[in-house]
């Protein structure tokens, strides 16, 4: 939301130019890749290594602490209140996580680049239209359109990814049109007119790359916006069905046994939080590196 | 600068319009209509049909979406099935809740955000710069409902200091506003960070510097009021990203707040109180922006030029 803003004051786009001076090799600043890499293993493999079953009850061992035996070995990360293991429902909810996020980020990059592309190519009336579009939802917080929608229609996946998209693309749209306009008034595109070439291929083929690196930049922190807010919709009860193992579904598991079961609650949240901020973290650095005008 | 309002406002209804009616589509494309849920699941296809009629649910939708548009104008939503007065009232009577919630975080954040931002900025490139801005970044990501929950257990539940839900009081107001103020504060911090430390390179500070003035005067006399209009505005521009945030936390400490209301509304299917707080919401949204708008037009000329292009 924020970031998104600043990126709006974009680079002039022009072939990257290299760095000045090779900055100091920091070896803190892998930590956040790593991390990220180790959920995404964690979230690609894990679900065949545990086996988990969202629906499944076991009364005998409901609310169990850290560590504790049960028949089916041991519950590192203790029980939830119908004695479901909440290590799996993280190893569980880090998939449903990347799969939401990744469908909404491609969604929204898609749909916000094309019609931001378009606005800022052609000008015009077709502009007029899709910035009114951006206008008007930029106006109205996501997160309560989302919650609108997830919670009034059918509860599904794919409801959840389209009432986050519905939002979302509009980030991209703003950024895209206004690399967009200043890029057509480069030379080379003058160049690629006057040699004929036609106004899509000019769009695609003379345009488009300038877009990669701040849309490289913006995906990275929608991403970690739409993770956030999937868990926010599942956390009030209004997101992923029951089945769908979700973050924020265990989160709002626990909030009841807060006293005496604090492991519920706590350690999705951790997952969540983690993998958040170090989604942020790249996403601030990449966005420092495609911006000339930095905070 | 009358052309620049006109044109904010002309956007600011649109705004309106669209939330209005994506609501309206939304709850079409709903399974079951106002009346099915009003009615229940006991009733019979004859009442069902009835109150559908009474409520012209068997127009056309076109007919049904012109006249709802017609209500809205006039500010009528309906009734609300659950509280039985009009859905209106019931938004109204929670609202003072929400603002009081908001209000209170933005101060935190403002104060908080300003003392990081100015220790960051004073020295760019410092330790405590980098500490600082590192921090900030997290904070702006951490999940506020989580953060909420963990606030709860904490000072709630094990130093047993505030309460955890509920409204009303002064020590209801403590955990619910922390949480809410978290990523503003970040927010607030950072943009005061950049403000300060791109005011310290300023030809006018070194002349203040010169003229002898110690280093907490030129801060506070010349550097801080330089750099606080960004901060004002954005914190303006901000005011839906922090209702949208205000509807979560007060679920999580059932803060008796327009946005508990709506997340209860949504999930029991109150149609009417749904439209009749997201077109609230919207209006504040429009409204508070307008205003940011107007302040930092007067602050800015060139954003009035730009408006006119």
């Amino acid at each position: 939301m924020t970031q998104s803003d600043l990126m709006l004051t974009e680079a002039a786009p022009g072939p990257a130019a290299p760095p000045a001076r090779r900055r100091r090799r920091r070896p803190l600043a892998a930590i956040p890749y790593v991390v990220i890499g180790i959920y995404v293993l964690v979230a690609a493999i894990g679900p065949f290594l545990i086996d988990y079953d969202p629906v499944a009850t076991e009364v005998t061992e409901r609310l169990l602490a850290p560590g504790s035996q049960t028949q089916s070995g041991t519950a590192w990360l203790g029980t939830d209140a119908v004695g479901r293991d909440v290590l799996a429902q993280v190893v569980y909810g880090a998939r449903t996580s990347f799969i939401i996020g990744a469908a909404v980020v491609t969604a929204c990059s898609l749909l916000g680049i094309t019609l931001g592309a378009i606005a800022g190519y052609f000008g015009g009336r077709i502009d007029a239209l899709i910035s009114r579009a951006v206008d008007i939802l930029m106006a109205f917080p996501g997160i309560l359109l989302a919650i609108v929608i997830a919670g009034l229609l059918q509860r599904g996946m794919v409801v959840v990814i389209i009432a986050l998209s519905v939002g979302g693309w509009v980030g991209f749209a703003r950024l895209s049109r206004s690399i967009t306009m200043s890029t057509r008034e480069r030379d080379w595109v003058d160049a690629a007119r006057i040699m004929g070439v036609s106004k899509p291929a000019t769009l695609t083929r003379h345009i488009a790359p300038f877009l990669t690196g701040s849309v490289v930049a913006l995906a990275t922190i929608e991403l970690a916006s739409a993770v956030l807010s999937e868990a926010a919709l599942s956390f009030l009860g209004l997101g992923l069905p029951p089945h769908i193992v979700s973050w924020g579904q265990a989160i709002a598991g626990g909030r009841e046994h807060l006293a005496t079961a604090w492991w519920i609650s706590v350690f999705p949240g951790v997952a969540l939080t983690i993998l958040v901020i170090c989604i942020g973290l790249v996403g601030d650095k990449l966005t420092r590196r495609f911006t000339r005008k930095r905070d | 600068m009358t052309y620049f309002i006109a044109k904010r406002l002309a956007i600011g209804l649109l705004t309106i319009w669209g939330v209005v009616t994506a609501v309206f589509v939304v709850v079409r494309l709903a399974p079951g209509d106002q009346a099915t849920v009003a009615l229940g699941p006991d009733a019979s296809a004859a009442e069902i049909e009835a109150l559908r009629h009474t409520l012209g649910l068997d127009r056309p939708v076109i007919l049904q979406y012109l006249s709802y548009l017609g209500d809205v104008v006039r500010l009528d939503f309906g009734e609300s099935y659950r509280f039985g007065r009009p859905a209106m009232d019931q938004v109204l009577e929670r609202f003072p809740a929400t603002v009081q919630l908001t209000l209170a975080a933005t101060t935190i954040a403002i104060l908080a955000g300003l003392v990081l931002g100015v220790l960051a900025g004073k020295n760019p490139g410092s330790l405590l710069d980098r500490a600082v801005s590192t921090v900030t970044l997290a904070l702006q990501a951490l999940p506020p409902f989580w953060v909420g929950i963990m606030f709860i257990l904490i000072f709630a539940l094990q130093l047993q200091v505030l309460p955890s839900a509920g409204g009303g009081s002064f020590e209801n107001l403590v955990l619910p506003a922390a949480t809410l103020s978290i990523p503003f504060t970040a927010l607030v911090a950072r943009m005061t960070r950049s403000g300060v430390a791109e005011t310290m390179s300023e030809a006018f500070v070194q002349t203040a510097r010169s003229k002898g003035l110690t280093e907490t005067q030129v801060l506070s006399g010349h550097v801080l009021k330089n750099s606080l209009i960004p901060v004002v505005t954005v914190v303006g521009l901000q005011v839906g990203t922090l209702l949208g945030g205000a509807v979560i936390i007060e679920t999580v400490f059932a803060w008796p707040g327009l946005g508990s209301l709506l997340v209860g509304a949504v999930g029991n299917r109150d149609y009417a109180v749904v439209q009749a707080a997201t077109v609230l919401i919207a209006v504040c949204v429009i409204v508070l922006n307008l205003a940011a708008d107007i302040v930092n037009a007067k602050l800015d000329p060139r954003i009035r030029l730009e408006a006119r292009r």
